[in-house]
């Protein structure tokens, strides 16, 4: 314990420099408009955005990731609350009753208690990222071969059957991102695979331009097919009261337990912010003494959503950075970004990085108490947010993806790749495939593919041998039984 | 009811239909690349070949294809039988409920518009230089995307470059393409 809140004040050390309180800011502001622009979402911000920070160090550069995640998660429950329409799939829950509330005239203070809920919560995933990572970290340093196979298998099969509505579809757009990952020289002997003779497909597709791509790229040219019709004309204005003490205290409990929640769904793969906010909300209604009221305007309904959604963003880091299985988009981006900083995700990160670790904790932290005051200082800006012209955003949204992906390896070839792959992430949602699957078989193919050979290597070429070891035995066969009970929900369906 | 809406249903089946036959395709020229390959290594290398997962991966892709070809097929006819029945005995109230089950996949070709001018972009970045390309593309798109005035966009256009180029170029230092510009100022 000691250790940690030492590394911790180093932490905070390397981040009081003035790169990294001068990203941290810019990058929350940046991820409160992402949020809170219908269309585009916190997982977008960070993959639009992701390419300023290859030329920054690590601190700063992660650092302004994390403020646009966490701003981006809350910047969601603005256009929940005026218009009706979340502006992130996380803020879905908080439009019950944020929306009722400010059409009542309490727009001020339902704004203000989602603030709060978010920042409360992302403070708690934070400290339980801080506290659970370092021991989880040591305990994966005694992982071998098989067990990072056997979690790269799970990492995908999770995603693949909690993403979209298809299981079938999900595996499949799972089964894709690894063929596409194969592209390339092979990591263990050399030979050329998928590259059809094209020398730079020899290093395969770079993850940035694909990613960029999939989820950039697809958004703009869905967005395309009706920004000439804005589907924001107007928004409630800021009225009635700041937000009253005794009205926070009410619920404080479902802040709470609503962070909780998050934190623990946040930390397992393939879950994410909608589920922890409408569980924390259920959870809240169910709880309440006003459950009569949720629904029809009740601020500790808002409470419990924003909680639940922002109670993951520190969370959803613990399984990327100990494990190195990114868990869901937004950190399957984070690994990418980690990477290109030269930082491999996983157990070694704490033995080699620790400072650098706790130094973009510390900027997690920081991330929020920022993310407080621009929220308060910045509301009477941020409400009109949604009603920027998409005539004006997407352009410039396009602009930014294509500099982006150019700037990774000053290369044309990349901005081609950026482009195929958002054509393929259009034809991919018209068709109900889910991306996530896609992103992840990506970027867990080589550690699955790298760690079988290695594992069939170090055990003679016997697979069977993988099973008898008790972790890679128990997390495959949870995978296993995870497509089992939704194959069987399916077929009733 | 009139059938359009009900028709519009359809889409969605039969794009899961032909989505799931292309996948089948997919598989089937990937496993034609991977498995001679694979049997060609075994002998070459110790070890496991390096087409290991790639022939597994197609595999699977094969039997997932089959499995959503099969499944789709079964609900189109699932659908298609419904909505017959509907007809039949003029149950437009049935007709309303499988219409609103039903989804229909269309694509607009101004999402291909978009592509294409980005991709036109990207050919002739380099001879018309980064500021003068990616203004003329957000304006183009601007106007693309519902725009009303010109000089809006001119504005968006040119400020949006500027930001930009002072982001990636000067406080990054990312040497984006100054086009035949450079030829003129050196």
């Amino acid at each position: 314990m000691d250790g940690v809140f030492s590394q911790l004040i180093s932490g905070f050390g390397l981040l009081f420099t003035p790169a990294p309180l001068i990203m941290i800011p810019c990058g929350v502001v940046l991820g409160i408009i992402f949020g809170a622009l219908p269309g585009l979402t916190a997982t977008l911000g960070v993959a639009v955005l992701m390419p300023l920070t290859f030329f920054m160090d690590p601190v700063p550069g992660i650092s302004f990731l994390l403020g646009v995640y966490c701003g981006g998660i809350y910047g969601g429950s603005i256009p929940a609350i005026l218009v009706n329409t979340p502006g992130t799939p996380a803020a879905a829950a908080t439009l019950l009753d944020g929306f009722p509330l400010a059409r009542k005239g309490q727009a001020l203070k339902t704004l203000q208690m989602a603030l709060l809920a978010s920042v409360i919560a992302g403070l708690i995933s934070c400290a339980t990222l801080i506290f659970v990572s370092p021991p989880l970290a040591s305990l994966a340093l005694r992982f071998g071969p098989p067990e990072f196979f056997a979690l790269a298998i799970f990492g995908l099969t999770i995603v693949a059957t909690v993403s979209g509505k298809s299981l079938l579809k999900g595996l499949i757009a799972a089964s894709l991102g690894l063929i596409i990952c194969f592209v390339g020289l092979d990591p263990i002997i050399g030979l050329p695979r998928l590259t059809f003779g094209v020398i730079q497909l020899q290093s395969g597709f770079a993850l940035v331009p694909a990613l960029i791509g999939l989820f950039a790229i697809s958004e703009v040219m869905i967005q395309s097919e009706t920004a000439w019709k804005p589907k924001v004309t107007e928004v409630l204005k800021l009225t009635g009261e700041n937000l009253k003490l005794r009205e926070f205290k009410g619920s404080v409990v479902s802040i709470i337990r609503g962070s909780f929640i998050g934190t623990f769904i946040g930390a397992i793969p393939g879950t994410g912010a909608a589920i922890s906010a409408f569980v924390s909300y259920g959870e809240a209604k169910r709880t309440s003494k006003h459950r009569h009221e949720f629904g029809q305007g009740c601020l500790e309904g808002v409470a419990a959503a924003e909680s639940g959604n922002n109670g993951v963003t520190g969370a959803t880091l613990i399984p990327l950075l100990t494990l190195g299985i990114p868990g869901d988009t937004v950190t399957a981006v984070l690994f990418g970004a980690l990477l290109v900083q030269g930082l491999t995700p996983g157990p070694l990160l704490f033995v080699r990085s620790a400072d650098i670790m706790f130094a973009i904790f510390s900027g997690l932290i920081l991330c929020n108490i920022v993310m407080l005051i621009v929220g308060a200082v910045g509301v009477r800006f941020f409400y009109r947010v949604p009603l920027i012209n998409p005539a004006f955003l997407y352009p410039a949204i396009l602009a930014l993806c294509i500099v982006g992906a150019y700037a990774v390896n000053s290369s044309l070839f990349d901005v081609f790749v950026m482009l195929g792959f958002g054509l393929l992430g259009y034809l991919l949602r018209k068709l109900d495939f889910p991306l996530p699957p896609v992103l992840l078989g990506i970027v867990l193919g080589p550690l699955a593919e790298s760690n079988l050979r290695r594992g069939l290597i170090m055990t003679g070429g016997d697979i069977g041998a993988f099973f008898s070891r008790p972790i890679t035995l128990i997390v495959l066969g949870i995978a296993l039984a995870s497509v089992i009970f939704f194959m069987v929900r399916g077929l009733r369906e | 009811m009139n059938t359009q809406q009900v028709e519009g249903g359809l889409n969605s089946k039969l794009a899961d239909v032909f989505g799931a036959g292309f996948i089948i395709i997919f598989g089937l020229w990937l496993n034609f690349w991977a498995i001679p390959h694979y049997i060609i290594s075994k002998f070459e290398f110790a070890g496991p070949p390096p087409e290991t997962i790639p022939s597994v991966s197609s595999l699977l892709i094969i039997l997932l294809g089959i499995g959503l070809l099969v499944t789709s097929l079964l609900s189109y006819l699932a659908f298609r039988r419904q909505q017959r029945l509907a007809q039949a005995k003029k149950d437009t109230k049935a007709l309303e409920t499988i219409a609103q089950r039903s989804r229909r996949v269309s694509m607009r070709p101004i999402a291909f518009v978009t592509l294409l001018l980005a991709l036109l972009y990207t050919i002739f970045l380099r001879e018309a230089g980064f500021l003068l390309g990616t203004s003329v593309l957000i304006i183009v798109l601007f106007k693309l995307f519902g725009g009303k005035k010109w000089w809006q966009g001119a504005i968006i256009g040119v400020s949006v470059s500027g930001i930009l180029w002072g982001v990636f170029r000067i406080y990054l230092h990312v040497a984006l393409p100054t086009g035949f510009w450079e030829r003129f100022f050196g």
